[in-house]
């Protein structure tokens, strides 16, 4: 048995992929891509069939499926996300987080509380005692950190905390607004956007037939925007009511429409793309 | 029936990685002591450690089709010039690298307290297995592996020829790797 079990079943996963006949590019159409800028077209192509291929086995999404139950809530303007699933409550830094955060987390001790009444907000020492708490040191240049409290809160706990014990807040989030329901459509948003954005970089009109709105349709980006989504992936979801906004590892946010009667439960649209589309969701 | 891929050599194993990725499991199983302890014993965190294995493994699966011996130089070689990359560029950026990995599509690596408690039991017993070598190996792979200097400089320190400091450096390893095995 390895040290890190873990980590060999990834890499055997990862080289499997790589060895899946959809990734590999005959020569001739690498040095073509190389030579002409029409061969990108062609390429585009071939990536787009391939997700498509994808998405009749079905396949990972950029950030792991969350667990039946998990609860999951972001601190944007701390740019720190907590999932808190069984006994186990994992806080990352997100790629949005700003250099407070980071300097306040790197190598410091740093507590990880969580509770269940709402009497206490952002801040240290407020409230009443939280029903679980760990510290663990957080060492410089980790973006995510794992604590295994004594007990299983996942079903009550309504907040968690991550604090400096000495310097104190870092992050809060509250997990009321989140159901299990909200958490179904997070993912599913991010499994949409995932296929649309794929799509969408390569100008494959099944981007707009299945995944957008007709204003959002309409729209005509530029060569250079379309083409920014062809590796994104769905970072960050914030669901509000019958709108979501989606963040993607391109930086850019899009703005998502729950439209009712295009399957029974309803689907999540991509309503608009365009500018800050969606970015509001994401700040205080 | 799935091949065994044990003891098949290193650069079999890179070459066949992605037809067989199987073979890149037998890979990481016997070099990840060894990486892992290099980077305990440079960063001193077990969690750290094992994030920035997993992505030296992650950046050698990219490139392992492209791998060549050179110069007769092992595999693992060309595994710790990864290693040695992987951890000046984190160290550069303030943060691990996680490039290789987020092109492979690969989780975050989420360890249980009882892979911690291995990592850390590494470190350990790595330098334990150093302090027991013959004193000729054991200085050779200090200076070598620890310390990182280069064999020519080592052969003036030693006054001995290169070839003899390559020859008990790769004793010393190839005995620590034997008893990691066995414990």
């Amino acid at each position: 048995m390895t040290r890190i079990p873990q980590l060999e079943q990834e890499l055997v996963a990862a080289a499997g992929r790589l060895g899946s006949p959809r990734r590999l590019l005959p020569p001739a159409m690498r040095a073509a891509l190389a030579a002409a800028a029409v061969a990108v077209v062609v390429v585009l192509g071939v990536m787009v069939a391939a997700e498509k291929d994808n998405e009749n086995r079905g396949h990972r999404t950029g950030t792991p499926k969350l667990q039946p139950g998990a609860r999951l809530a972001t601190d944007g303007e701390a740019g720190v996300s907590f999932t808190l699933n069984d006994r186990v409550l994992t806080v990352e830094l997100l790629p949005s987080a700003p250099s407070k955060t980071r300097n306040r987390v790197n190598g410091a001790r740093i507590r990880a509380t969580c509770g269940q009444g709402f009497a206490q907000g952002p801040g240290p020492g407020l409230g009443p005692d939280p029903l679980q708490a760990r510290t663990r040191f957080w060492p410089a240049g980790r973006t995510s950190m794992r604590y295994q409290f004594r007990e299983d809160i996942s079903q009550i706990a309504t907040w968690c905390r991550l604090e400096d014990p000495v310097a104190g807040h870092v992050a809060f989030v509250k997990f009321g607004d989140m159901t299990p329901a909200d958490l179904a459509e997070a993912q599913e948003i991010e499994d949409t956007g995932n296929r649309w954005a794929r799509l969408f970089a390569a100008s494959d009109p099944a981007a707009c037939e299945k995944y957008m709105t007709q204003p959002a349709c309409e729209r005509e980006p530029s060569a250079a925007f379309r083409l920014s989504f062809l590796r994104a992936r769905v970072e960050d979801v914030v669901v509000n009511g019958k709108f979501a906004g989606a963040r993607f590892s391109n930086g850019r946010t899009v703005l998502f429409i729950h439209v009712e009667g295009s399957k029974p439960e309803g689907a999540w649209w991509i309503d608009n793309f365009r500018g800050n589309a969606g970015r509001a969701f994401f700040e205080k | 029936m799935e091949p065994v891929w044990d003891d098949a050599p290193d650069e079999r194993l890179l070459a066949t990685a992605r037809a067989e990725p199987s073979a890149f499991g037998a890979f990481y199983r016997r070099h990840e002591d060894q990486v892992l302890g290099y980077f305990l014993a440079r960063v001193g965190d077990p969690e750290v450690a094992a994030d920035l294995t997993a992505e030296t493994f992650a950046a050698a699966l990219v490139s392992a089709h492209r791998f060549r011996p050179w110069k007769k130089k092992p595999a693992s070689a060309w595994l710790f010039g990864i290693a040695r990359n992987n951890l000046a560029m984190s160290r550069r950026q303030g943060r691990v690298e996680a490039r290789a990995r987020r092109r492979l599509g690969m989780a975050p690596l989420v360890l249980t307290d009882e892979s911690i408690e291995r990592i850390a039991a590494l470190d350990r017993t790595a330098l334990n297995l150093v302090d027991e070598l013959p004193d000729d190996q054991q200085v050779a792979v200090r200076a070598r592996v620890i310390d990182e200097r280069d064999y020519p400089d080592i052969a003036k320190d030693l006054r001995c020829s290169e070839a003899v400091v390559r020859k008990r450096v790769s004793r010393g390893l190839g005995t620590i790797r034997t008893r990691l095995e066995e414990k």
